[in-house]
């Protein structure tokens, strides 16, 4: 699909009319802890230095992995996408066989100092080709059984900490946040404004009150949280924040928003960002291309951001999509929905350098590649050495660890 | 949400009951009462009630009363310069629609066409050509009631569709497998009901479809088609559109899948039960008509008093607010529906630009921080625009339960009420506070 009708995918996507997922817990949390004491423990203790903050960036549509983290020198892959393969004079060579999609050189320059991981053949084992249930699986962590709470949801559940402990960038609540018992803030761009007078002290009122089902918990919650995100991140984004049209704005901006919240000593650990159109059925190679250069963009520019703070070695950026695409090019000169994928890491306390191995062309199944990675051996790492816990408490049994390459 | 208790302000008259039983029907089957029409249900009785609005089960009837759709003719300006044209179109098209949703005299069709548009959801996002999102609308009103094979049989040669989901591109010997799944995933049987092999092969007995730019239709050419034998869902024959159709519709999982996406728009974010489940899909089985299912689901909501909690999404939380304050988009200053336009997309919802095929999400999700304030700010913006006589002539004890009636509440609960009471003597700020309670955000 075209890169901007996906893009809603990033507020409200895959949630799809088939769930209630999350309502309820985000609901329950409500009764466990008060808006008003989260606001006021956020303005009266920041995050200490030292704690580790991870910013989850989800590229929504299913990400051609085969043109982003390119086999420019295996013939198998020009021989498989005539129209749609980069050369080996395009490419931004990481080696003597792979090389980055042209148009992520703010990425290529955080790889040539050492400092992007690039994971490969990441995805679960029988990948699913929907987006929306692959998407689910992934912000689950729950390839097995459904699961309707998100990896990072339940990472919430197990801190026991208020809802700005983690923190979405625009208007809508992806699933990853939501926990069984906990969920997540969302905050849109544009940062919020709250009433006063007669009208605001009446909502201030109804905020956070008692209702009989769990849909009214949650417009009843959704009220203290307007007026507690407001009170708690009106003082750092200040007026002279630029306010771009509704919605959750470029991905280049939402990250402006993170960098400026981390540096200001918001109590938040864990950031949720997005961009969508990826979706490349028809048409793939400009469309793509382009993305991935506002996204290694918006990365490498977050990176310098951050770098000019004291928690430069607190942070790490995570990069995901739902699945790859087919190896084989269409007639459309677009790919259809495939498998494995790369995962992008950039932090201090993960390092550069290859982990999994890339998948072969030469071994497809079903014309798909093969999955070399475990997403959860990624989680589960990030987890243990970026959130500090344990990552049993998040995914049960999950034994898996990423290993360099 | 329980029919008896928890009263705070219950007006006089009509029991509890009662007025759960027909509250519930304006929210489920209509998009809320215009004025004076809830309490006009009360008098005439829920089967009267319910009665009537059945009535609109019917495209026969649309027409006459019915807001004329704006003339969209194709764009032929080249390149960036048709871009204003486009975009002009489009807006005409989002406010046409609300404004027929607002005043039609068959309420219950336009809530139908607004669940199939979800459910076939396209967004102009990608089609870029408002005439052809038009027609695809029309086809859905006209198919809203009546068999589902008649509906899917004319969307699968929907142009916008087939342009939404690259079915134009898909061609013998050259699969594109978009429009083959997420029929199947989104529009038929649902994930786990099919297989990746069901999806490449349905793939195939799409091909062969191009749009003609003169007629602006499907067309069919038997050269891109592959002949097949396909194999799909356990039959091996040279399957082609129709009867790819009749073969996935028979298949057990499809009246399950639609009868819990109409659930979820018109029931309940909660449930169904496998009990209500069965009941439903035993009702739209026999002639895979929703027709008998949207029946069967009022009955439900009359007898059972079970609490069916349904988020407003925000399309029909604004449509029940125009209702109710006498407003309709088109006849706002043009500044102020632009002002419309953008805060529903804000809140995540415009009618023709659904965030993905998918469509939009159901349930507690819409209530975030974000989208409370565009709400808040929209309802501002409306309740200024609407001449609230009616609510100055009441004394200001009465207000809270005339608002009640005005927006079909059955009875606010004791929070509100304070807040109510608490701002009673403006009606503006009366009503801004309940488009914003709770209770008005859910329904009963």
């Amino acid at each position: 699909m075209h890169r901007d009708d996906m893009d809603g995918m990033t507020r409200r996507g895959f949630l799809k009319a088939s769930g209630v997922l999350g309502v309820a817990a985000l609901l329950s949390g409500a009764n466990l802890v008060s808006m008003e004491d989260v606001a006021q423990a956020a303005v009266r203790t920041p995050l200490p230095l030292g704690e580790g903050i991870l910013v989850v960036v989800t590229l929504y549509g299913g990400n051609d992995g085969l043109n982003t983290v390119i086999p420019y020198a295996d013939s198998v892959y020009h021989a498989s996408r005539p129209g749609l393969a980069y050369s080996a004079d395009e490419v931004l060579p990481l080696d003597a066989s792979l090389g980055l999609n042209p148009g992520m050189t703010g990425m290529k320059a955080l790889w040539d100092a050492g400092r992007l991981a690039i994971v490969r053949g990441v995805e679960y084992p029988s990948p699913d080709h929907s987006h929306f249930r692959s998407m689910d699986i992934w912000q689950s962590a729950s390839p097995d059984a459904p699961e309707s709470s998100g990896w990072l949801g339940r990472w919430l559940d197990h801190r026991n900490a208020g809802a700005l402990r983690a923190l979405n960038i625009g208007a809508t609540m992806p699933p990853l946040l939501v926990g069984r018992r906990l969920a997540a803030s969302a905050l849109p761009i544009g940062g919020l404004r709250v009433p006063v007078g007669p009208v605001g002290g009446a909502l201030r009122a109804l905020a956070g009150t008692p209702a009989a089902s769990a849909d009214g918990m949650a417009a009843s919650q959704a009220l203290s949280d307007w007026f507690a995100t407001a009170a708690e991140t009106g003082s750092v984004l200040g007026a002279s924040h630029p306010s771009p049209a509704p919605g959750s704005g470029s991905l280049g901006q939402q990250l402006d928003v993170v960098a400026r919240l981390i540096a200001a000593g918001v109590p938040t650990n864990v950031y949720s960002v997005s961009i969508g159109g990826f979706d490349t059925h028809a048409g793939e190679k400009a469309t793509q291309t382009s993305l991935l250069a506002e996204v290694s963009a918006a990365v490498a520019g977050f990176v310098q951001a951050i770098d000019a703070t004291p928690r430069a070695k607190d942070v790490t950026v995570m990069v995901y999509s739902e699945f790859g695409r087919r190896v084989a090019a269409n007639l459309n000169q677009g790919t259809d929905h495939g498998t494995a994928g790369p995962m992008f890491l950039v932090g201090s306390r993960i390092g550069g350098g290859y982990f999994g191995e890339q998948p072969p062309l030469n071994a497809l199944q079903q014309g798909d590649l093969a999955v070399t990675t475990d997403f959860r051996d990624v989680y589960a790492t990030l987890l243990e050495r970026v959130l500090a816990t344990p990552a049993d408490a998040v995914i049960p049994g999950w034994s898996g660890r990423l290993l360099p390459a | 949400m329980a029919m008896a208790g928890r009263v705070g302000v219950a007006p006089q008259g009509a029991d509890a009951a009662d007025r759960v039983r027909a509250a519930r029907l304006l929210q489920r089957l209509s998009f809320g009462p215009a004025p004076d029409e809830y309490p006009a249900a009360l008098d005439a009785g829920v089967a009267a009630t319910l009665a009537r609005i059945m009535a609109g089960a019917t495209a026969a009837g649309a027409t006459g009363t019915d807001v004329p759709p704006p003339a969209l003719p194709p764009v032929t300006v080249p390149g960036l310069a048709g871009t204003p044209v486009r975009a002009a179109q489009q807006s005409a098209l989002i406010v046409w629609w609300l404004d027929r949703m607002t005043t039609s005299a068959q309420p219950l069709l336009e809530r139908l066409t607004w669940f199939w548009h979800g459910h076939w959801a396209t967004s102009n996002v990608k089609v870029r050509d408002a005439g052809l999102m038009l027609q695809q609308n029309e086809t859905l009103r006209a198919s809203a009631f009546g068999p589902f094979p008649t509906m899917a049989r004319a969307m699968l040669r929907d142009p916008a569709l087939l342009l939404w989901l690259d079915g134009f591109g898909n061609r013998r010997g050259h699969p594109n497998e978009n429009l083959a799944r997420e029929c199947m995933e989104l529009f038929t049987l649902g994930v786990g009901n099919y297989s990746e092999a069901d999806v490449r092969a349905a793939a195939r007995a799409l091909t062969g479809w191009y749009l003609d730019p003169r007629t602006r239709t499907a067309a069919f050419d038997v050269r891109a088609f592959d002949p097949g034998p396909e194999t799909i869902l356990g039959a091996t024959r040279a399957f082609d559109v129709d009867s790819l159709v009749d073969h996935i519709v028979a298949q057990p999982a499809c009246p399950a899948f639609l009868s819990t996406r109409l659930w979820r728009n018109l029931v309940s974010d909660v449930g169904p039960t496998p009990t209500e489940l069965a009941d439903a899909s035993a009702a739209l089985t026999p002639t895979m008509d929703p027709t008998l299912l949207v029946a069967a689901i009022a009955h439900l909501l009359i007898e059972d008093p079970t609490p069916r909690p349904l988020a407003k999404a925000p399309v029909p939380w604004l449509i029940g607010v125009l209702r109710s304050l006498g407003l309709t988009v088109g006849s706002l200053p043009a500044g102020t529906q632009g002002a419309v336009l953008g805060d529903l997309a804000a809140m995540g919802q415009v009618p023709f630009l659904p965030p993905n095929v998918s469509g939009w999400p159901a349930g507690g999700l819409w209530f975030t921080a974000a989208s409370t304030q565009a709400r808040y700010r929209l309802s501002l913006a409306l309740v200024a625009a609407a001449d609230l006589a009616w609510l100055a002539s009441v004394p200001v004890s009465s207000r809270a339960a005339s608002v009640a009636d005005r927006l079909g509440v059955p009875a606010w609960t004791p929070a509100t009420a304070a807040a109510l009471a608490g701002a009673a003597r403006s009606p503006h700020d009366l009503l801004v506070i309940a488009l914003n309670a709770p209770e008005y955000l859910v329904g009963v």
